[in-house]
């Protein structure tokens, strides 16, 4: 129960950050954030009162948010990108998750499993995306500042978020069929820890140019 | 394998990889920082270059203009002169029937020596020294009043200083460049001149009621030829001033100049 709090209130911030910079979001895309996070925080509560009430598995739950979620990266790096053979790549990727994770709920680990192998996937496939994307900022060639663009406070935050997630949602089922972590501990510590870190780093990633500048003056 | 010694194992796994991201992104970040440091010095060589080579431009275009000025002078004007002198001496020799004709060949001919005057005089940049930044400037719009085809206003306010040579050359040729510009284009009746000398900055504004333009449409054209506007803005940037043009067809134009007193800079 703590870890859903602290996850909750993790995202809550970053909920009510995006809507404090709501009017100043640039980008325009940012301005989605404020939908996403509501959306966001309201399956991780919904899923989690399903189950407390009703006693029932929320896999279901969770596994038609991440491919939501998935699609609204797909979205947001396809507006991130410059380059047109990066947003190719990133194209193909994509239809290749969706595709894998259709196959895995019809075929594979089912609609009331948790779907690990998918989380896998996308999780590999958007630790993709954000390397394409440094990859992009280390080959421009223009004088940037990091620390002002919200595109890399965000791309960090997802990139820490999957790179720490991969190998215990990877290693789901597995855990959970061996009752390695039957209390749920280290999953709360890895995730909560990992929600924490990215929901700050969105959240600076809303203000950064605010902060940057009372810096410089 | 047991039970903890996995979790044990996903655990560290787990935080060797965050940690490799993290050293991923420091990689990067200070790869940037250097990057930063040679795109910044990259472009503080180029922009120095591009004063120098507009500084040595200028140099040049004043020398030339200074050869020009000289050879009006003392050549040609001169040799105009020693004809007008040669007129006034046919004077009485002449049947009276062909005496209009000559008296009007010999005003037209002191109108021509007194216009290549001015011009030899607006050309030399020594005028600016002799008569102060403002003093060329009313000249300037002396002429054109002498034209007979605008009417012109000068206005000076503030206490008047002196900026050097170099600046007040600058913003000279720039208002000269200026009001050619309303002589070719303007199709203006009225052409007005402000200087304000505040405490912080000079400021010359140059208006005029003609048919003004589309500045936008005028800044892409001139970008590709790299004449006229983009030529004023370089030779502003180059004494660290500013110029503002601001223009509705129709409704005249009206360009500041702004140049931070030399000590603010």
């Amino acid at each position: 129960m703590v870890y859903i709090i602290i996850g909750t209130i993790a995202i809550l911030i970053s909920f009510i950050a995006s809507i404090v910079q709501y009017k100043k979001a640039e980008p325009l895309w940012l301005r989605l954030f404020p939908w996403y996070l509501g959306f966001t925080m309201t399956i991780q509560l919904g899923g989690y009162l399903y189950s407390h009430f009703l006693l029932k598995s929320n896999y279901f739950i969770f596994n038609i948010q991440q491919i939501a979620d998935f699609v609204f990266w797909v979205y947001i790096f396809l507006k991130i990108y410059k380059t047109k053979g990066v947003k190719v790549v990133l194209l193909g990727l994509a239809a290749f998750a969706i595709i894998f994770s259709g196959y895995n709920i019809i075929a594979g680990e089912g609609f009331y499993n948790f779907n690990s192998k998918t989380s896998t996937i996308i999780s590999i496939v958007l630790l993709i995306f954000s390397l394409l994307y440094f990859a992009e900022l280390f080959v421009n060639n223009n004088r940037i500042n990091y620390f002002t663009i919200p595109t890399f406070w965000i791309c960090t935050g997802l990139f820490f978020f999957n790179l720490g997630s991969i190998i215990y949602l990877g290693l789901f089922n597995y855990i959970t069929s061996h009752k390695l972590d039957e209390d749920g501990k280290i999953y709360g510590v890895i995730i909560v820890t990992l929600n924490i870190l990215m929901y700050a780093l969105f959240t600076i990633g809303f203000f950064c140019r605010t902060i940057w500048k009372k810096m410089s003056y | 394998m047991e039970k903890n010694e996995l979790l044990t194992y996903i655990i560290a796994t787990t935080a060797i990889l965050v940690l490799l991201g993290a050293f991923l992104l420091f990689v990067l970040l200070w790869y940037r920082r250097n990057k930063n440091q040679y795109i910044k010095e990259k472009q503080h060589m180029q922009s120095t270059l591009n004063q120098t080579l507009l500084q040595t431009r200028l140099e040049i275009q004043e020398e030339t203009f200074k050869t020009i000025s000289q050879e009006i002078h003392d050549n040609i004007g001169q040799a105009l002169s020693f004809v007008k002198l040669s007129l006034n001496m046919m004077d009485g020799r002449i049947p009276p029937d062909i005496k209009e004709k000559l008296t009007e060949s010999k005003e037209l001919l002191g109108k021509t020596i007194q216009d290549l005057r001015d011009i030899a005089r607006s050309l030399n940049p020594d005028f600016l020294s002799d008569s102060g930044l403002y003093g060329a400037i009313e000249q300037q719009l002396q002429l054109l009043e002498k034209t007979g085809e605008y009417k012109t206003t000068f206005n000076v306010m503030g206490i008047v200083y002196k900026n050097s040579q170099q600046r007040e050359l600058v913003l000279f040729r720039i208002v000269q460049e200026l009001l050619n510009n309303i002589i070719k284009h303007a199709e203006a009746t009225t052409v007005n001149v402000l200087m304000n000398y505040r405490v912080d900055k000079l400021s010359i504004t140059v208006s005029d009621n003609g048919k003004g333009f589309d500045t936008s449409a005028v800044q892409v054209t001139e970008k590709n030829n790299g004449l006229g506007m983009r030529n004023m803005l370089n030779r502003m940037s180059m004494i660290k001033g500013y110029i503002t043009i601001e223009s509705t067809p129709g409704e005249g134009t009206t360009s500041i100049i702004e140049l931070p007193k030399e000590t603010d800079l």
